[in-house]
C-alpha cells in the first residue's frame, strides 16, 4: 500500500460513501450509477442499502497500480454498517450479506466492468443461506451464477466451464439434499473446471473476493474498449470509475419473486402506459440476457396487483422529477419491491415524437428539457409516406392478401420481385419493389437495399430481414406464411391469390398487412399531430423565420404545410422545369451576339412564376434571378462551351437588360396573381456596393417604365469579398442574403458540388484531414466573415439579413447562427421540420 | 501481374480448383452477390492490387459482371465456389466434433439475432450493445476452436475485432447497418459460410 498519492483538496475527503452520504450532484465523483442511487435513496425510493467508493480511489490505483492507502479499512467499516443495517453477515450466518459489485464511470463508456452479482459466499455463508431460506437449490443457483460472473469477469475467463460443470450438480438436487454435500461437491466442480480453464480458482474468502471485484473494476477503465472509445469520443482519461457495492436483493428466493425492467412509456411507440418484462425466480440481468420468456407488464400487474400498482406509483412519481421517460431495473423479494437502477430510456423515433408531444401538452417538464430529447435525426426518421385513410380503410375491408409480423413500420406500394438480382434491375429502372422472398440472407442484401419495401414468408421479428429492414428503414413484413414463392417460375400465391413478378402490392410494414394493388400515399407524414405540437413549441421559442425551396406550385403548398411561412424559389429551376431553359439561353446568346430584344421573356416568366405565387397565398416569395453560372445550369445545357463563347453571362450584372426582363416577369406574376406582398428578386454573386446599386437603378427604372408595382432587391454574398463588404452593399439592398456552402466553396477553395454528396467530404472528416466538418459546425474563418454581415444591421438596419442553407440542418449549425443573431433562413423543403426543431433547441438551450 | 496469375488453378487430391486467395476472393463476393474491389479486399484481408488482378481475370472468364461501381457474381463463378467448398470441406459435415460445435454456434447465434433486435428496438441501447458485443466475444471464441480445420476463418475474426472497435468508438452503424462492414453482417455472412463447408441449408 502506498499514502494517497493524487494529492489536492480531494485528497483528504473520504474514499467511500453511503447511499444516503453521497452527493447526487457529483456524478464526477460517485459516478452516474452512484450518483443515480444516492438520488433515489435520498427521495425515499425503495433501495437495497449499499455504498460507493469513489472515483478519486480509482484515480489513485491508476496512478500507483494497488489501493489507495485506508481504502481496504474504509470498505471493511462500510462492509460493516452494512451488515448492521441489514442484519445480516458478510461471510457467515445465521443470515449471510451478499452484495452486487458494479462499476459506475462518470459518462457510460463500454468495455467497464459488468455486474458480479452474489459476492459473499464461502462454505459457511452459504450452508447459512441454505438454512435460512429453507432452499439447498436456491443456495447453489445462487452460488454457481456468482462463480460464473466471477469466473467471466473477473478471472476473464471460465464462466462457460463452470455452467457446465456446474449443470449436473444442480440438476442432481433433491429435495432434501444436504447442504454441505451439495455445496463441497458444487464448489469443487467449479474449482476444477476453473483451473483447468484458467489455471485460477475463486477465493475463498469473501473480503478476497470483493477486493479482486473492486480491482477488476478499476482495471476494466483501462480496458481495450473503454480506452478506444475514451479516444474517440474526446473523453479524459483520468476521469476513473467509482465502485457501486450493494447488498443483494433475490428475485430468485422464495415468491413471489422475480425480476424486470420496466419503461415509464413504452419505447417503441411512446404510449403513456408502464411498460416493460418481469421474469418470475429470475435474478438480476436474466431478462436482459433474453435467455428465457418473461411475462409483460400487464399479466405481471394480474399476478401481483399491490406490487405492480406501487411499481406505477412510484415510476410515475420518478419520471416527472426527472423529466424524462425512464427505464428501471427492480426486483421483488418475497413480495417486497427493490429500485435497482433508474436511467433515462432509449426509445425509437416514433416514441420520442409522441413522448416529448405528451410531456408538452402536461406542462410539468420545461421545454427545454422536453425538446433536448428529440434529434433532428429523430424527425427524418419518423417522416414517412403513409397510405391514405380512406384508401387504406377500403383495402382492410376488401380483405389483405396476408398478414405477416410487422417487422420495420412504414406504409409503401411496389411490384412484386422474388429474386434480389432482378430486384436491382428493375429498381433501377426507377420502379419501386415490394422483394418478396421465402427468407433472406446476405445474399439478398443487394437486392434489400435496392427494394422499396420487404416481405417474407419466413422468420420472426428477429429475422436477418427484420433487422436489416429496420437499419435501412424500409417497411418489412416478415414471416407471411400465407405466401408461397415459386422462384423458378417467378410468381407467388399469397392467400390463394396468384401473383406473377411485375403485379403491384402494397405492405404495411407496423400492422404486417399485404394488400393487392398500389395503395395512393399522402405527404401526410406520419407521427403528424404529435410532431407538429412539438414544432409549434419549438417555433414559439425560436421565433425564426424560414424561407423553404420550392420549384412547382405543388411543392410550395407542401412546404408551407411543413411549417416555412415563407417561399425561395429559383427562376432558373422554374424554367428548367417548366422546358423553358433552352429557349432562354438561345435568346440570350442571341442577345449577346447581336443585341436581340429579350423583351418578349417576360410574358414566359410571369407564366411560369404566377402558379407559385397563387399557391402561397399570402406567404412572401423570394426570387433567385437565373444564375448562368451555376453548377445546376452548367447540367442542363452545354454549360462550359457556351461560357467561353460568352464570358459576360460568368458576371452578375453581364447582362443588363437580362436583369430587368426578370424584374419585369416578376412583377407581372405578383400582379396577376394578386399577392399581397411585394415580390422580392435576389442576384447572386454580389461583390460590390457599386453592383447592387446598379441592380436597384434596374430594378426602379424598369417597373416604373412599365408602370408595375415596386420588386424588392437582394444580393446574395456567395464570397469572402461580399461577406465582407456587406455592410455596403446592404445600404443598397432590401435583402441580404449570405449562401453558406457558396462562401464555403470559396473559403476552402473546393467546387461547390463537393458540399452536396456525403463522400468523399465524410470520409475526408473522418480521417481529420479538416480539423472540423464544414458542413455541421461553424469554423473561424466563417465566423469572422459572418460577424462582417452582422454588423450590416448597424450600417443598414432596414435592410433584412438571411442566412442561406443547403441540404440538412445540423443542430450544431443551428446553434452557431441562432447565437450569431440569425433569425432568417433559406432551406431546402425536405430540412423545414428539421430546422424548425434545430433552432428551437438553439434557443432554448442555455 | 500476369494473367495465368490471376486465378490461377492449382491440382488437388485430382481435382482442379481455385487456389486459396483466388477463393477468398470469389467467395466474398459469393457471399455478398454484389460488391466493389474495395468490398473484397476489406473481406478477405488481401492488398486491394491483388484483388483487383483477381478479378480482372474474374471478369474474363465471366464469373463476375462489372456493373459500373460495383461487381456482381454469375452462376458460373458460383458454381466455382460451391466446387470449392464441395472438394475442401467434405468430410467436415462427417465429423462428430463438427456436429456439436455447430449445436453450440445454433445457441449463440439465436441469443444474437435477439440481441441486435433488443439493440434496434431499444433505439441502441447500451446494455444491450454490451451484450451484442459480448456474444461477438463468444462466436470469436467459438471460431477459435476449429480454426485449425478451417485455417480461413481467422478473417472474420480480424473483421470483427475491426467492426467492434468502430462500435467502440461511438459508429453505431457497425452493429447492424447493412451498408457497411457490420457485425451483423459478418455475422450471417459467416453462418453463410459455415452452412456451405458444412452442406447444411438455412432455417430462416
Amino acid at each position: 500500500m502506498t499514502p494517497r498519492s493524487a494529492g489536492g483538496v480531494l485528497a483528504d475527503l473520504p474514499l467511500v460513501y453511503r447511499f444516503e452520504d453521497a452527493d447526487s450532484s457529483q456524478p464526477e465523483l460517485f459516478g452516474g450509477k452512484g450518483a443515480g442511487l444516492a438520488r433515489m435513496t435520498a427521495a425515499g425510493l425503495p433501495v437495497p442499502p449499499g455504498f460507493i467508493i469513489t472515483t478519486e480511489a480509482c484515480r489513485a490505483y491508476m496512478a500507483d497500480g494497488t489501493f489507495p492507502d485506508g481504502l481496504i479499512e474504509d470498505v471493511r467499516r462500510h462492509l460493516g454498517t452494512l451488515e448492521e443495517k441489514t442484519r445480516r453477515r458478510f461471510g457467515g450466518g445465521p443470515t449471510p450479506l451478499l452484495v452486487s459489485v458494479r462499476s459506475g464511470a462518470p459518462i457510460s463508456m463500454p468495455g467497464m466492468m459488468d455486474t458480479i452479482l452474489n459476492l459473499g459466499l464461502n462454505q459457511q455463508a452459504a450452508i447459512a443461506l441454505a438454512a435460512a431460506t429453507g432452499d439447498v437449490g436456491f443456495m447453489a443457483d445462487v452460488y454457481s451464477r456468482f462463480c460464473r460472473m466471477f469466473a467471466d469477469i473477473v478471472l476473464g475467463d471460465g464462466g462457460d466451464a463452470v455452467a457446465e460443470a456446474a449443470g449436473p450438480h444442480l440438476a442432481a438436487i433433491s429435495p432434501g439434499a444436504d447442504a454441505v454435500t451439495v455445496f463441497t461437491g458444487l464448489e469443487s466442480a467449479c474449482r476444477r473446471a476453473l483451473l483447468d480453464a484458467v489455471g485460477e480458482a475463486i477465493p475463498d474468502d469473501p473480503h478476497e473476493q470483493l477486493e479482486r471485484a473492486i480491482g477488476a473494476v478499476f482495471e476494466s477503465w483501462n480496458s481495450r474498449r473503454a480506452v478506444t472509445y475514451r479516444r474517440h469520443q474526446k473523453i479524459a482519461d483520468d476521469l476513473g470509475t467509482a465502485v457501486v457495492i450493494q447488498a443483494m436483493v433475490f428475485g430468485n428466493l422464495g415468491q413471489p419473486s422475480g425480476t424486470g425492467v420496466a419503461f415509464t412509456r413504452d419505447p417503441l411507440t411512446g404510449e403513456p402506459t408502464l411498460y416493460g418484462e418481469y421474469l418470475e425466480g429470475g435474478q438480476g440481468e436474466d431478462v436482459v440476457a433474453g435467455t428465457s420468456n418473461p411475462m409483460t407488464m400487464r399479466e405481471a400487474a394480474e399476478r401481483l396487483p399491490d406490487v405492480f400498482a406501487e411499481l406505477k406509483r412510484l415510476t410515475q412519481g420518478l419520471e416527472t422529477a426527472h423529466g424524462d421517460v425512464l427505464d428501471i431495473e427492480f426486483t421483488v423479494e418475497q413480495g417486497k419491491l427493490y429500485l435497482l437502477q433508474v436511467r433515462s430510456a432509449k426509445r425509437t423515433a416514433e416514441a420520442a415524437i409522441r413522448i416529448a408531444a405528451d410531456f408538452l401538452r402536461d406542462r410539468k417538464v420545461p421545454p427545454a428539457q422536453v425538446l433536448a430529447r428529440v434529434s433532428t435525426g429523430q424527425i427524418r426518421q419518423a417522416e414517412r409516406p403513409a397510405f391514405e385513410d380512406s384508401a387504406l380503410a377500403a383495402a382492410r375491408r376488401s380483405g389483405a392478401l396476408g398478414n405477416g409480423i410487422g417487422a420495420s413500420p412504414g406504409q409503401v406500394s411496389g411490384v412484386v420481385v422474388v429474386d434480389p438480382d432482378r430486384a436491382v434491375e428493375v429498381a433501377a429502372g426507377g420502379e419501386s419493389v415490394i422483394l418478396t422472398r421465402p427468407t433472406t440472407s446476405p445474399l439478398d442484401l443487394h437486392g434489400m437495399i435496392a427494394a422499396t419495401g420487404i416481405v417474407t414468408a419466413l422468420g420472426g421479428a428477429t429475422s436477418h430481414a427484420a433487422v436489416v429492414a429496420r437499419a435501412l428503414g424500409k417497411p418489412c413484413v416478415v414471416g407471411c406464411t400465407a405466401v408461397t414463392i415459386d422462384l423458378e417460375r417467378r410468381n407467388l400465391l399469397i392467400g390463394g391469390r396468384a401473383l406473377e413478378e411485375g403485379d403491384a402490392v402494397s405492405i404495411d410494414g407496423a400492422t404486417g398487412e399485404i394488400f393487392a394493388g398500389r395503395l395512393p400515399t399522402t405527404q401526410a407524414e406520419g407521427s403528424g399531430t404529435h410532431l407538429s405540437e412539438i414544432l409549434a413549441a419549438a417555433d414559439e421559442a425560436a421565433r425564426c423565420r424560414f424561407f423553404g425551396r420550392a420549384t412547382t406550385a405543388e411543392q410550395v403548398k407542401t412546404t408551407l404545410d411543413r411549417g416555412a411561412q415563407a417561399i425561395a424559389t429559383r427562376l432558373g429551376d422554374v424554367l428548367a422545369t417548366t422546358g423553358h431553359l433552352e429557349k432562354l439561353l438561345e435568346l440570350l446568346v442571341s442577345h449577346d451576339a447581336s443585341g436581340t430584344k429579350l423583351d418578349a421573356f417576360d410574358e414566359i416568366i410571369a407564366d411560369v412564376l404566377t402558379p407559385l405565387f397563387v399557391a402561397a397565398g399570402e406567404a412572401e416569395v423570394v426570387v433567385r434571378a437565373v444564375d448562368l453560372s451555376s453548377d445546376e445550369a452548367m447540367e442542363l445545357v452545354d454549360g462550359p462551351a457556351l461560357l467561353a463563347r460568352h464570358p459576360r453571362f460568368l458576371l452578375p450584372l453581364g447582362l443588363p437588360e437580362f436583369i430587368a426582363v426578370q424584374v419585369a416577369g416578376l412583377a407581372l406574376a405578383a400582379e396577376r396573381s394578386g399577392h399581397p406582398r411585394p415580390p422580392q428578386l435576389s442576384l447572386r454573386h454580389v461583390t460590390d456596393p457599386n453592383e447592387a446599386e446598379e441592380f436597384r437603378r434596374i430594378a426602379r427604372a424598369e417597373t416604373l417604365r412599365r408602370g408595375l408595382a415596386p420588386v424588392l432587391v437582394g444580393a446574395t454574398l456567395t464570397s469572402p469579398r461580399g461577406a465582407q463588404l456587406a455592410p455596403a452593399i446592404a445600404r443598397h439592398s432590401d435583402l441580404l442574403w449570405l449562401e453558406v456552402r457558396g462562401l464555403q466553396a470559396k473559403l476552402y477553395g473546393f467546387p461547390a458540388s463537393l458540399w452536396l454528396t456525403g463522400d468523399p467530404l465524410d470520409e475526408y472528416v473522418r480521417r481529420r484531414m479538416l480539423s472540423s466538418d464544414p458542413r455541421a459546425s461553424l469554423d473561424e474563418s466563417m465566423r469572422v466573415l459572418l460577424g462582417s454581415v452582422a454588423t450590416s444591421r448597424i450600417s443598414a438596419p432596414a435592410c433584412r439579413l438571411g442566412i442561406r442553407l443547403a441540404g440538412p440542418v445540423s443542430e450544431e449549425l443551428a446553434t452557431g447562427f441562432y447565437w450569431l443573431g440569425f433569425r432568417t433562413f433559406a432551406i431546402d423543403a425536405d430540412e423545414v421540420r428539421t430546422a424548425r426543431l434545430a433552432f428551437g433547441k438553439a434557443a432554448l438551450a442555455e | 501481374m500476369p494473367r495465368g496469375d490471376v486465378a490461377r488453378r492449382t491440382e488437388c487430391c485430382g481435382v482442379t480448383m481455385l487456389d486459396e486467395h483466388a477463393f477468398l476472393t470469389l467467395n466474398a463476393l459469393y457471399l455478398k452477390k454484389m460488391a466493389s474491389v474495395g468490398n473484397l479486399a476489406e473481406m478477405s484481408g488481401l492488398p486491394t492490387d491483388q484483388v483487383q488482378a483477381m478479378v480482372s481475370g474474374f471478369l474474363e472468364r465471366g464469373w463476375v459482371l462489372d456493373i459500373g461501381s460495383e461487381l456482381l457474381i454469375q452462376s458460373e463463378g458460383m458454381a466455382e465456389v460451391q466446387s470449392y467448398y464441395h472438394e475442401t470441406y467434405s468430410d467436415l459435415s462427417q465429423r462428430e466434433e463438427t456436429a456439436g460445435w455447430y449445436a453450440r454456434f445454433e445457441a449463440i447465434n439465436r441469443q444474437f439475432i435477439k440481441l441486435v433486435t433488443d439493440w434496434q428496438q431499444g433505439g441502441g441501447d447500451p446494455r444491450a450493445e454490451e451484450r451484442v458485443i459480448a456474444t461477438v466475444d463468444r462466436l470469436v471464441k467459438l471460431i477459435g476452436e476449429i480454426a485449425l480445420l478451417v485455417p480461413r476463418y481467422v478473417g472474420y475474426v480480424r473483421r470483427f475485432e475491426r467492426s467492434v472497435t468502430k462500435v467502440d468508438q461511438g459508429d453505431p452503424d457497425f452493429v447492424c447497418t447493412p451498408t457497411v462492414d457490420s457485425l451483423h453482417n459478418i455475422w450471417f455472412e459467416f453462418h453463410e459460410d459455415l452452412l456451405m463447408i458444412l452442406g447444411k441449408e438455412r432455417t430462416e
